[in-house]
């Protein structure tokens, strides 16, 4: 049947009004339901801050990554600022601008800033500051992460020890510092705990970044016997000379696997889970300043490559083993270059001081001088 | 659409609006609740997370001093001031069980501890004095024993599960019953710890994950957050959950909140505002309804006032039709009078006698209409007040002679007194000021048996701004009114004491009329009367006064206008008098001529307005009649060119209109268009020498010396009696009437009557052959009054329906003018053949030879 003009114009009325009464209805449904609905769903920010861009290859790509995954479980927001040069006083802009977008904790990624950070870090007292060194400044105004590497370091000693032909092992290091030493010393207590008569050629390059000197550094090694080695050092270079010098290495970088057949393990960080821990801290309430995170904790650990020997794997395995039931690296005899006995049977040295004044190497640690 | 029907889909349509606007209204309210709970809840958990924060906070301070005590005896231990022994001794009691271990985590004193411990003594070791927590054993704390780089022991101490459970332990915090339930969860072992009392039989053990309840969600909200608390009514209706990790372990304190202590006054606000909306929809309800309720009566209200109008439209078409109606019964009764009036002439006896009744009757049936015709006119909103400057004496003057007649002929006594001080010279509505002062009187005479009418005009009210006050004053010894009807008296179509006044004629409108007019003129009336002994009706009517001249003694004046009136038959000659008239009908023309003839005035004659303008242009005149009805230029509008005539010798020369048209108003109409005066058609002598003597400028009029033949007495002579019986179509007496009783000038008309006879004829066939029958109205019209003035009253009669349906074709409607036509075509062979009648009969009877 066709409608008159007349109901059709009625329907459409209708229609229209039934619309705007629907319309009403959700406007004020709506309005009602989400009336102050943003101050529950503030969502908590941090900020991390980096010296290198954020994409470059490395520990910074890793760190932010890790970073950005844990804030994801949480639902944080992640502010970064990379490029930060540490010696002008552009950490107190970006800090600045983070505080500014509301972060709670401000991550620093690199050592090295520490001197500049306490001022600013006294200016906000409501933001919680995480500096990357657990060595030199600590203070009540902030706090202090890093990972205890040494363990990492000594499986790595106990598996160039095992590697080595020619029980020379060959470590580069840029400059003779706490955490070098402590590293050194792990690397060192690794080495002869399966070959009490190797040497470990240690070699200061003098710098975190000199392909030049770690170059050179390298040749010396190889000259000096040395078949096995591992470094300490910011970029990757060292690895890759040391493929091409045809030495097998252990790799300071978690990627180093993929990179050559010489790489024969690889130091791996889990950096979600060491921001995981620290995204969880109640910086207000916690005593605890430090946070060294290590094996016990889950977050770094040595990656084997597959083409190992049954033994070598066999006995780093067990070793590690042993490190995450409980066994101290820095425990029983111990004694330095100088002849000194830093430890003894059924002793560890004591956290603070591994932390803070590891001045010493082990003995068996030689230093080749390079002019 | 029926109404039932309609109310019905009203109401449903009324209830659909309000149940939407009710439904809205209860979503929101819904929406509202459900939103201000959860507000509540998240606010109660909020508070909640507060209670958290500062259980855990105690916790942990408890657990430092632990560890600060121990740390103590470490330090003692580490000095080598006290032994191993004493130092494990120091910090056991009750429940609480010292021990030291070594670096592997191996027991060398006090209590024995399983192998798992070894994990947490590598953590001390690694800087970190904590807490662990057991199954089956208890609460372990450990802290290093340092000396100097080294540490070789770690002091450890146990609180047994058994002395946790214990209310004396320090982890439990005493607590009333009805206070909050508090337990320490550790989650790497996901045990509680320490428990509150009775926790296993409480509600808040769930037995199936053998947890506290609500755990799960406690945990994971702990995940993304420092603290965490739950208000869910699926756990507990009545209580919050609250949790918050301690600081530097792995343990959660876990509480249990009554909700109703953790709101307290909120709830209250929460009522509050519900009451206030729930108050608030009633107040919309209310609103709504009232809206709609208004909504209904704004359209009864629109049904009432187009009703109204209906109303009022219908009042005015009744008003309309009365006028109309009264209009065209005024026709035929002027035929019904005017015939009566020659039957009156004609008979004798008894049969005059039943003439005179007629005459009677239709005179007041006259008047009647008049009364009808005035009022609808003022109902209608057409009356108008038209001020003009009047001489009161005038007016009084003929209310003195109408008045004076009536209460004559009733044997009433009618004295007049006018104060002498009132200014003569007024400005106002003479004509409405006459009619409402006559009726008045009129009144007063119906009214009254026996007895006096006495008339007082006063002024009132000084002279200020050139104004007064007239009052006009009518006293009579009538029948008087009775006091509950006096509200009554001023109604329209009222009459009273109908019983006693049934042989008064009346509409009951004169009064109603009197008042209507004395309001609109600004007046006022009132009455004050006493029943049986009569009635006092005084009327004050403001008026502008144009010159300050006395009226003077009003009777003396009365005396000396009777006097003059008896002198009138003196006529007077003005022989330097020259008039003009106009008239498309050359007899009419003719009887002025015959008329004047005796005042010696120079008369010229033009038979068209045409003519009249260039007489007018080149001569001056005294007076000028000019006919109303005239082809191609009419009366009116030659007027108007005269007065624009910047040639004209006659700019101060009155215009009197000369005009068949004699009804009601017509006057007025005329002077309203600029006419000096008017005479209806056909004019009789006396009429026309009185209008001609009151125009001239009086240097010009003369005595009438010795003209002593004129007849006398008042009465026409009397006619004589006929002899031929019925078929006389020539009346003489209504000829003798308008030839001013001349016979030899009635004579010399009937001849020139006859003599056009021919000429009528032929013009009045020609238009109709010519279907012109604007013209032939025109013509027949003059043929009316030709006839009229000649005594052809038959014929008078027969021209004017003629007229009349001439009229009615040219302005009726289109649908009617073939009935109109039809009617000229009948009855013009009639009229011609009373024309040829009338012809013979004159060369019969008075030996006309045309």
């Amino acid at each position: 049947m066709k409608l008159s003009s007349h109901d059709m114009l009625k329907r459409r009325f209708i229609a229209f009004a039934l619309l705007q009464a629907f319309l009403l209805c959700l406007a004020i449904f709506l309005s009602i339901n989400y009336f102050g609905s943003a101050i529950w769903e503030k969502r908590d920010a941090v900020g991390l801050i980096l010296a290198s861009p954020k994409d470059a290859p490395g520990w910074p790509r890793e760190m932010a990554q890790g970073l950005q995954k844990a804030c994801n479980e949480r639902s944080f927001n992640l502010y970064i600022e990379d490029n930060v040069n540490s010696d002008d006083n552009s950490l107190a802009r970006v800090t600045d601008n983070l505080v500014n977008k509301g972060v709670k904790k401000i991550f620093l990624a690199n050592p090295g800033y520490q001197h500049n950070l306490e001022d600013i870090a006294r200016r906000y007292p409501q933001v919680e500051f995480y500096a990357n060194s657990v060595g030199e400044t600590i203070s009540d105004r902030m706090f202090n992460y890093s990972m205890r590497y040494y363990e990492v370091r000594y499986l790595a000693g106990i598996l160039a020890g095992l590697h080595s032909q020619t029980g020379v092992v060959g470590y580069l290091a840029p400059f003779p510092a706490l955490e070098t030493r402590q590293d050194v010393n792990a690397f060192a207590l690794g080495v002869l705990k399966v070959r009490p008569e190797a040497r470990i050629l240690v070699e200061w390059t003098g710098q975190w970044i000199s392909p030049e000197k770690e170059n050179k550094a390298l040749y010396i090694l190889k000259h000096s016997g040395a078949d096995v080695i591992t470094y300490f050092a910011a970029s990757q270079h060292a690895a890759q000379e040391a493929a091409s010098l045809g030495l097998d290495y252990i790799d300071f970088h978690t990627a180093g696997l993929n990179t050559s057949p010489h790489c024969i393990a690889s130091i791996e960080t889990d950096w979600q889970k060491v921001y995981g821990k620290l995204l969880h801290i109640n910086g207000h309430k916690t005593a605890n300043k430090v946070y060294w995170q290590g094996m016990l904790d889950d977050v770094i650990s040595l990656r084997l490559s597959p083409g190992l020997t049954p033994r070598e794997e066999a006995l780093v395995l067990r070793a590690r083993q042993e490190l995450l039931q409980g066994y101290p690296v820095f425990s029983g005899n111990i004694v330095d270059r100088e002849g000194r006995v830093r430890c003894q049977e059924g002793e560890v040295i004591a956290n603070n001081s591994l932390r803070e004044k590891m001045d010493w190497l082990v003995k068996g640690v030689e230093i080749i001088e390079t002019k | 659409m029926k109404p039932n029907k309609r109310i019905l889909n009203f109401s449903l349509q009324l209830l659909g609006r309000f149940m939407l606007f009710f439904a809205i209204l209860l979503l929101i309210g819904f929406a509202l609740q459900s939103k201000m709970n959860d507000s509540l809840n998240r606010e109660v958990e909020k508070f909640s997370t507060h209670q958290g924060e500062s259980l855990a906070f105690l916790y942990q301070n408890l657990l430092q001093t632990e560890i600060a005590d121990l740390s103590q005896t470490a330090t003692l231990i580490a000095a080598e001031k006290i032994s191993l022994a004493n130092g494990v001794q120091a910090i056991s009691s009750q429940g609480q069980l010292g021990g030291l271990l070594d670096i592997n985590g191996n027991s060398i004193w006090g209590v024995a501890l399983p192998a798992e411990v070894k994990l947490q003594c590598a953590r001390t070791l690694q800087g970190e004095p904590s807490w662990r927590y057991y199954k089956d054993v208890g609460l372990l704390v450990m802290v290093p024993v340092y000396q100097g780089t080294t540490a070789r022991y770690v002091l450890c101490k146990l609180h047994t599960d058994t002395s946790l459970k214990d209310k004396s332990s320090p982890f439990h915090f005493a607590g009333k019953p009805d206070e909050d339930k508090i337990l320490l969860y550790d989650t790497n072992t996901q045990r509680v710890v320490v428990p509150f009392e009775n926790y296993k039989d409480s509600p808040f053990y769930d037995a199936a994950t053998d947890s506290p309840l609500g755990l799960d969600k406690l945990l994971a909200k702990l995940a993304s957050a420092h603290e965490a608390a739950i208000f869910d009514s699926e756990l507990s209706a009545d209580y919050v959950l609250y949790a918050a990790p301690i600081p530097d372990t792995s343990f959660i304190a876990i509480g249990y909140r009554e909700w109703r202590s953790v709101v307290t006054g909120i709830t209250n606000i929460h009522l509050i505002v519900l009451w206030v909306f729930g108050l608030l929809v009633v107040l919309f309800c209310v609103f709504i309804l009232y809206a709609f309720t208004n909504q209904v009566a704004a359209e009864e209200s629109t049904a009432l006032r187009e009703a109204r109008d209906e109303a009022l439209r219908a009042n005015r078409a009744k008003s309309e039709f009365l006028a109309n109606m009264s209009h065209e019964i005024r026709t035929p009764l002027n035929a019904i009078l005017g015939m009566n009036e020659m039957i009156m002439r004609e008979a004798s006896g008894s049969l005059k006698k039943y003439a005179f009744n007629i005459k009677s009757a239709g005179e007041t049936l006259l008047s009647i209409i008049n009364d009808i015709l005035d009022f609808s006119k003022i109902e209608s909103g057409k009356m108008e007040i038209v001020p003009v400057s009047y001489s009161l004496s005038s007016v009084l003057n003929d209310v003195y002679n109408m008045v004076s007649y009536k209460a004559g002929q009733k044997g009433l006594e009618f004295t007049m007194h006018v104060d002498q001080d009132i200014p003569d010279a007024l400005i106002g509505d003479e004509v409405r000021l006459r009619q409402v002062v006559v009726n008045i009187l009129n009144n007063a005479v119906k009214y009254t048996p026996k007895g006096s009418v006495t008339f007082t005009v006063k002024a009132s009210g000084e002279a200020e701004n050139d104004k007064l006050e007239l009052q006009f004053i009518t006293q009579d010894t009538g029948i008087g009114i009775r006091e509950e009807d006096k509200e009554k008296l001023f109604s329209k179509f009222q009459r009273l004491d109908l019983q006693k006044n049934r042989n008064i004629e009346g509409t009951g409108l004169g009064l109603a009329i009197t008042v209507r007019l004395t309001e609109m003129m600004q007046g006022t009336i009132s009455v004050d009367s006493v029943y049986g002994e009569g009635s006092t009706f005084t009327i004050n009517l403001p008026q502008q006064v144009e010159k300050y001249e006395p009226i003077g003694d009003f009777n003396a004046r009365i005396e000396a206008a009777l006097q003059e009136e008896e002198n009138y038959r003196e006529s007077f000659t003005a022989p330097q008098a020259h008039i003009l008239v106009v008239d498309d009908n050359d007899m009419n023309l003719t009887v002025v001529e015959s008329l004047l003839e005796k005042t010696r005035i120079h008369i010229h004659t033009a038979s068209s307005g045409k003519d009249c303008l260039q007489l007018i242009a080149d001569n001056h005149y005294d007076i000028v009649f000019l006919d109303h009805m005239m082809p191609e230029m009419d009366g009116i509008e030659t007027l108007q060119r005269a007065k624009n005539l910047i040639t004209s010798k006659c700019k101060d020369t009155p215009f009197i209109a000369l005009t068949a048209n004699a009804v009601a108003g017509v006057r007025e109409m005329f002077l309203g268009k600029g006419f000096t005066d008017y005479l209806s058609k056909p004019v009789d002598g006396k009429t026309l020498e009185r209008v001609v003597q009151k125009y001239l400028p009086p240097e010009k009029i003369m005595a009438a010396g010795e003209k002593t033949d004129a007849p006398a007495g008042t009465a026409p002579p009397a006619a004589p009696e006929s002899t031929a019986g019925t078929e006389e179509h020539i009346d003489l007496a209504t000829a003798l009437k308008y030839c001013g009783g001349n016979e030899e000038m009635q004579k010399k008309f009937l001849n020139i009557f006859v003599t056009r006879q021919e000429a009528v004829s032929q013009q009045l066939n020609e238009d109709l052959t010519a279907n012109n029958i604007a013209d032939y109205t025109t013509h027949v019209h003059a043929l009316k009054s030709t006839a009229l003035a000649i005594g052809g009253v038959k014929l008078s009669e027969c021209a004017k329906a003629l007229e009349m349906a001439g009229q009615a074709y040219t302005e009726g409607p289109e649908e009617e003018k073939a009935v109109h036509l039809q009617f000229i075509k009948d009855h013009h062979d009639e009229a011609l053949a009373l024309y040829t009648k009338l012809a013979a009969e004159a060369k019969e009877r008075f030996g006309i030879q045309p």
